[in-house]
């Protein structure tokens, strides 16, 4: 195919062992791109909303973007898709690296994994060659372990994304991990893998994407890059600090949770776990995914101490969630609990925030010392360290920990204290001291989620303009347009960050030249409002609940910082935002809206 | 007041420090002044556009967690016991 897609999807029953190559459904790949919106349809098109997310009617679907191991700047994304077993919302989550370029040259745009197999299973892909293979020797191994192994037993040059214990056991924030430190990490993905007994997929491909328009393709794809190239952001910053360059200005604005978002959102000690304390102490050198020049990956190392490791990471939402949110001003053991989250394939946004809110309820007597097993008290860096292992290895109170803060939460009395949206936590901006962030969890498809628009771009940084954190004007608007915008590069197989240093005219101008099309900018962003129509409508059908903040951000005023006395103003912004949206007062798309976007 | 410097502000060709303690200045402006004052031309032209009439594309300035944008911009008054943060522009996520 000359349009950036290869044309082939593999179908694999993981029941019979029947492994088909199907012709890409083109009708479905324009109107929806690509990754999270072509997994999506597949995926809505295939399963029943109100199937068991860890049954074996919910299907697992890894999907590439057509811009995915091309020229284009950053095109090193995947999805996988599949109902949450987290949030019971769609999940689609996204992952970097090299697995998804790898698996475009296998020849492949998709895998759509049915059903369950009676034993553990990893898929092996080289070219046309594609077969299920035993994995009852790698069956309770960690991602690294894995990984090596499978490396060793297909190849060095083959790439590999799998699971661990903890997706294996069922904890319910367990992600699919790739070329070992890369993440498909967020709504429990990975134990969908594992109810399946797909321990991995490994995958080697040795030929080529063609787009339609080669010559111009390349033109945009390097105007794109010197757009990346010449902004402080994406051309320095990024790749200088790490996401950790978040602390200081996040805390700055006074909206970093601090201990479950009970103490407020100004941590005293942000410059010990600082992006800039990062780079001083522990980083060894920066680390890129697939065809990017940002870079914004990290090689650290913690050279002594309790903490002794070395790994990727962490990222800035780690570095809250084990950090400020627990009240651990300890950067190693920070980088310890996030390494481990690598190693084992868990969300460390969930794990982190999971800890937080046991701590709460253990310091209000609402957990008992005996359930736990040790005292779990905020500002203990051991404790949370402990706590972090044993829900990697899904030992004693790790496995309560393992169902995410709000089933554990509900089972000690207090639901209400699970920092979450849909049962998936929110990541490490307080909504209270930025409104639009506010909106955004709530309204997210996925449930709690930063990624889903991104408003700390205007809120907190000024891009690519400046807005009043504390006030909700223009918000549920301009969050629309970045919910449908994310969306939009998300499918396209590109990574979230290239939009800090360009906008959807490059995001469009790439498309266009490899898919070869010729529509407008408003056209090709059409297709992201439709892909969050479509993953809505899931989520109506599928009976999720509506979309609202936890009582904390709603009620409890910030008892401190630039935003004392400030809660989210939610209620003001929703109804602006779904008439925005062309949605009726509860939220639900309306029938116009629906057929204005082709989805009835 | 105190003024914090971050990311590659505390480096030696800009700030060269985390942290300063300076004496009373009416404003921003004439903050954003003596500070290029001390720390040179390097720091003044990250912190001003150019003719000092706005503050510099790449900088990031605010008094008590409120972005000088939303307060009275490079004319914002100061006073002793403010907590001014100065950052390049930075993102992550
Ligand atoms: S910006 Fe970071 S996460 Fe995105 S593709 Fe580049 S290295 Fe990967």
């Amino acid at each position: 195919m000359n349009n950036g897609y290869v044309g082939t999807i593999l179908r694999v029953n993981l029941k019979t062992g029947t492994i088909l190559k199907e012709p890409l459904n083109d009708k479905n790949a324009d109107e929806y791109v690509g990754a999270r919106g072509l997994g999506t349809k597949y995926y809505c098109d295939e399963c029943d909303p109100k199937c068991d997310p860890l049954g074996p009617d919910n299907k697992l679907i890894f999907m590439t973007g057509p811009l995915t191991g091309t020229a284009a700047t950053s095109a090193g994304r995947y999805n996988a898709v599949a109902k949450s077993p987290l949030t019971g919302t769609i999940g689609a989550a996204n992952s970097g690296g090299h697995f998804g370029p790898e698996l475009k040259y296998a020849g492949y745009d998709g895998i759509i994994f049915e059903d369950v197999s009676d034993h553990p299973v990893y898929l092996y892909i080289s070219d046309d060659t594609v077969e299920l293979r035993d994995a009852t020797h790698l069956w309770g191994k960690d991602v690294f372990e894995t990984t090596d192994a499978l490396n060793e037993e297909c190849g060095s040059n083959f790439r590999i994304a799998c699971i661990s214990a903890a997706g294996e056991t069922g904890c319910l924030f367990a992600g699919i991990m790739n070329d070992k430190h890369r993440a498909a990490g967020r709504g429990g993905i990975g134990a969908v893998m594992g109810v399946k007994k797909l321990k991995a997929v490994a995958v080697k491909g040795t030929k080529s994407i063609f787009v339609a328009h080669p010559e111009k393709f390349f033109e945009v794809c390097m105007d794109a890059r010197a757009k990346l190239k010449a902004h402080p952001v994406t051309g320095a910053g990024l790749s200088a600090y790490g996401t950790m360059i978040l602390v200081n200005i996040v805390n700055g604005v006074g909206g970093m949770p601090v201990a479950n978002g009970r103490d407020g959102a100004c941590y005293a000690d942000a410059d010990d776990i600082s992006g800039e304390s990062l780079t001083a102490k522990h980083l060894i050198r920066n680390k890129g995914c697939f065809g990017c020049s940002i870079g914004c990956g990290r090689l650290t190392e913690i050279k002594s101490g309790p903490y002794k490791s070395q790994g990727e990471g962490p990222e800035y939402e780690a570095g809250w969630s084990f950090g400020a949110d627990c009240k651990i001003n300890d950067l190693g053991a920070v980088c310890d609990a996030n390494f481990m989250c690598n190693q084992y394939g868990i969300d460390p946004i969930t794990m982190g925030s999971t800890i937080a809110c046991a701590m709460e309820l253990y310091e209000m007597g609402a957990i008992p010392e005996e359930d736990i097993g040790f005292p779990l008290r905020f500002g203990d860096a051991a404790a949370m360290v402990k706590a972090t292992e044993m829900t990697c290895k899904g030992e004693g109170f790790g496995k309560i920990m393992g169902l995410g803060s709000y089933r554990m939460a509900e089972k000690y009395g207090h639901p209400e204290l699970s920092m979450s949206v849909k049962k998936q936590e929110m990541p490490a901006y307080d909504g209270r001291a930025i409104q639009g962030i506010g909106l955004e969890y709530a309204t997210s498809n996925r449930g709690g989620c930063h990624v889903r628009g991104y408003m700390i771009s205007p809120e907190v940084l000024g891009i690519p303009l400046a807005m009043d954190p504390l006030v909700t004007e223009g918000k549920p608007a301009l969050l629309k347009t970045f919910q449908d915008l994310t969306a939009l590069c998300d499918a396209t197989g590109i990574c979230l960050f290239t939009t800090f240093g360009m906008g959807l005219p490059e995001i469009a101008g790439m498309y266009r030249e490899a898919v070869g099309s010729d529509e407008s900018d408003e056209e090709v962003l059409l297709k992201g409002e439709r892909i969050w129509n479509l993953e809505k409508q899931f989520n109506v059908a599928a009976g999720v609940e509506k979309d609202t903040l936890p009582p904390r951000l709603l009620r409890e005023k910030l008892p401190n910082g630039p935003a004392e006395g400030k809660v989210n103003e939610l209620h003001t912004m929703l109804k602006e935002y779904y008439a925005a949206r062309g949605w009726d007062e509860e939220g639900i798309p309306t029938k116009e809206k629906l057929t204005a976007l082709k989805l009835n | 007041m105190t003024v914090k410097f971050f990311a590659y502000l505390r480096d030696p060709d800009y700030a060269g420090c985390r942290e300063i303690t300076w004496p009373g200045c009416a404003d921003v402006l004439q903050l954003g002044r003596e500070l290029s004052t001390r720390f040179g031309q390097k720091f003044h032209d990250e912190f001003f556009a150019e003719g000092e009439t706005e503050l510099g594309e790449r900088v990031i300035v605010m008094v008590n967690g409120r972005r000088v944008e939303f307060l009275s911009g490079i004319h914002t008054p100061l006073r002793d016991a403010d907590l001014i943060q100065i950052f390049p522009v930075v993102a992550g996520g």
